[in-house]
């Protein structure tokens, strides 16, 4: 447990909501894409047009995740480059 | 048909998760804000919301409180993608019906339908879902005795007991403490699946607590879910254990044992985390020695013993007890919360209860729906409460083991009841969507109730 009546590092703090913000949308876009599964697995599948929607939806779910690693791997860079000694 | 209302500001996930509720058979309704939620609610007033708790005009938390103080009978589920709020998350505790982590399985969702709406499936459970969910797990403890049993349960849940008992006299708050133990424990984001072990027959036994497949047995059209399965990392509690027939015992101590089971007509064993809380009034370890309960279920549950102590035993709980349940039905009947005079507060304390806290809540809300003025004192009291030699009678509900229960005291309190819903409904000219919002109840539950 985070001992709350410390006193928090404004990195340490930035770290969290970056590292809490990033797991929200990576679970969104999981969301989508285990909903879409289904739908798919059931018999949603049999419809083209709707198929076809799912699996459009899955891909946009994938590149938005791709996209969130970039972002995620620019924000370590730039952490790099400051390093904080807790870290090391 | 039951309506529900999606909530989320994620357009694709909404779809889907609409998608899937309309396949379930509900009509449902979206909103992509906090403020177009709230007004569709209120325009559409669906049976239940799927509210996500990050929205991007306003919190969620803001958007259940709002709703559920215009709407009191919406049941809501939270859903959520990271479950960082854990304070927040205790907030909501009690408020709402469900907690969902995004990503789930949209199966979740048949498990949570079920246990919230009453559908008409095939053989319906005899589950008692807590009529109050709306309400926080309260528990009056002001005695030593009580105090004790709080410390036992939270050590107890801080354990993450497999199996517990709860035992007391009718009328202690079992369900409420079994609640708390299920909120203090590891299973606490789980389901709280309640049933009534008299209630289930000794057929129907294996078929309510381990579901069955499709076509198991005549008038099995569809593969249906039992109680261990719906209470899957959650809490199973059984009410009244004293009465399951003993038949079925070995099969109950069985799924103790190894959390595991078949569907009935089933080939796949199916594997659970619950943890299993018992109650019952009656003696077990005699009932035990009259071989009317097996020894080995008794054992196992007794592990983790909690007695409760009746309200006579602890008598410092009386009137803290009283206070709670009268400012709750002055909420729930909008009424002024009135006082206690020093004499109305020693009649309380000076009887026994053997209904214990449900007789003594029973008669604050006779109390508080019936005093005319802010004032209650012993002249308004039952004359059975009055009279000291009459105090273990008289109760608006007494435990079998003590005397027959007075009928024409419950008669009474439902005709206060009734003689209070016309008064309101003449005040507002027989309009009972008007009548309904004054009394604080649903225009079901007053249909209901005008009914009985």
């Amino acid at each position: 447990m985070i001992d709350r009546t410390g006193a928090v590092d404004d990195t340490l703090q930035t770290l969290r909501k970056t590292v809490a913000d990033a797991a929200h949308s990576f679970n969104n876009l999981f969301a989508i894409t285990l909903g879409r599964a289904e739908m798919l697995l059931d018999d949603t599948g049999a419809d083209p047009a709707l198929r076809r929607e799912c699996l459009e939806s899955i891909r946009r779910a994938a590149v938005e995740g791709r996209e969130l690693v970039q972002q995620l791997r620019l924000a370590a860079q730039s952490r790099a480059a400051t390093p904080d000694s807790r870290f090391r | 048909m039951r309506s529900a209302l999606v909530i989320d500001d994620n357009h694709e996930f909404a779809s889907i998760l609409c998608y899937q509720l309309k396949r379930r058979g509900l009509s449902v309704q979206m909103a992509h804000s906090g403020e177009a939620g709230l007004a569709l609610a209120q325009d559409t007033r669906p049976s239940l919301i799927f509210l996500d708790l990050r929205l991007s005009d306003m919190s969620g938390l803001d958007v259940l409180s709002r709703v559920k103080g215009s709407l009191p009978d919406v049941e809501v589920v939270i859903m959520t993608a990271y479950p960082e709020l854990s304070s927040a998350l205790a907030a909501i505790r009690g408020k709402v019906a469900d907690y969902l982590c995004k990503p789930f399985a949209f199966d979740e969702l048949d498990a949570l339908l079920g246990r919230m709406l009453d559908d008409d499936g095939v053989t319906r459970a005899p589950r008692r879902l807590a009529a109050d969910r709306g309400r926080s797990v309260e528990l009056v403890a002001e005695s030593p005795a009580m105090q004790d049993v709080i410390a036992l349960v939270r050590r107890l849940g801080t354990t993450g007991v497999r199996a517990a008992l709860i035992t007391g006299e009718s009328g202690t708050g079992k369900e409420l403490v079994a609640r708390l133990l299920h909120t203090m424990g590891p299973r606490r984001d789980g389901p709280f699946v309640e049933v009534n072990c008299s209630a289930v027959s000794e057929t129907l036994f294996e078929s309510e607590f381990f579901g069955h497949e499709r076509g198991a047995f005549t008038g099995a059209v569809g593969a249906r879910r039992g109680l261990a399965e719906l209470a899957d990392s959650g809490t199973l509690f059984l009410d009244e254990i004293g009465e399951m027939p003993l038949a079925s015992q070995p099969k109950l101590l069985r799924f103790l044992d190894d959390q595991v089971f078949l569907r009935v007509g089933g080939e796949r064993k199916i594997r659970v985390d619950v943890q299993i809380v018992a109650a019952t009034n009656r003696d077990l370890r005699a009932m035990v020695a009259q071989e009317r309960f097996r020894p080995d279920l008794y054992f196992r549950l007794n592990v983790a013993s909690i007695v409760i102590p009746p309200l006579r035993a602890r008598r410092e709980d009386i009137l803290p007890t009283a206070a709670y349940w009268r400012e709750d039905a002055s909420a729930r009947y909008r009424r002024p919360v009135v006082a206690f005079s020093a004499d109305a507060e020693e009649l309380m304390l000076r009887h026994d209860w053997p209904g214990n806290v449900r007789e003594l809540r029973n008669l604050v809300e006779r109390l508080v729906l019936l005093c005319p003025g802010d004032r209650v004192d012993a002249s308004q009291f039952p004359p059975e409460l009055v009279d000291t030699t009459a105090s273990s009678s008289g109760s608006l509900s007494t435990p079998p083991s003590h005397s027959p229960p007075a009928r024409s005291e419950s008669s009474s309190l439902a005709q206060a009841e009734r003689t209070h819903i016309q008064k309101v409904l003449a005040s507002v000219g027989g309009n009972k969507t008007k009548a309904a919002e004054i009394l604080g109840i649903s225009r079901q539950t007053l249909r209901a109730k005008l009914a009985e």
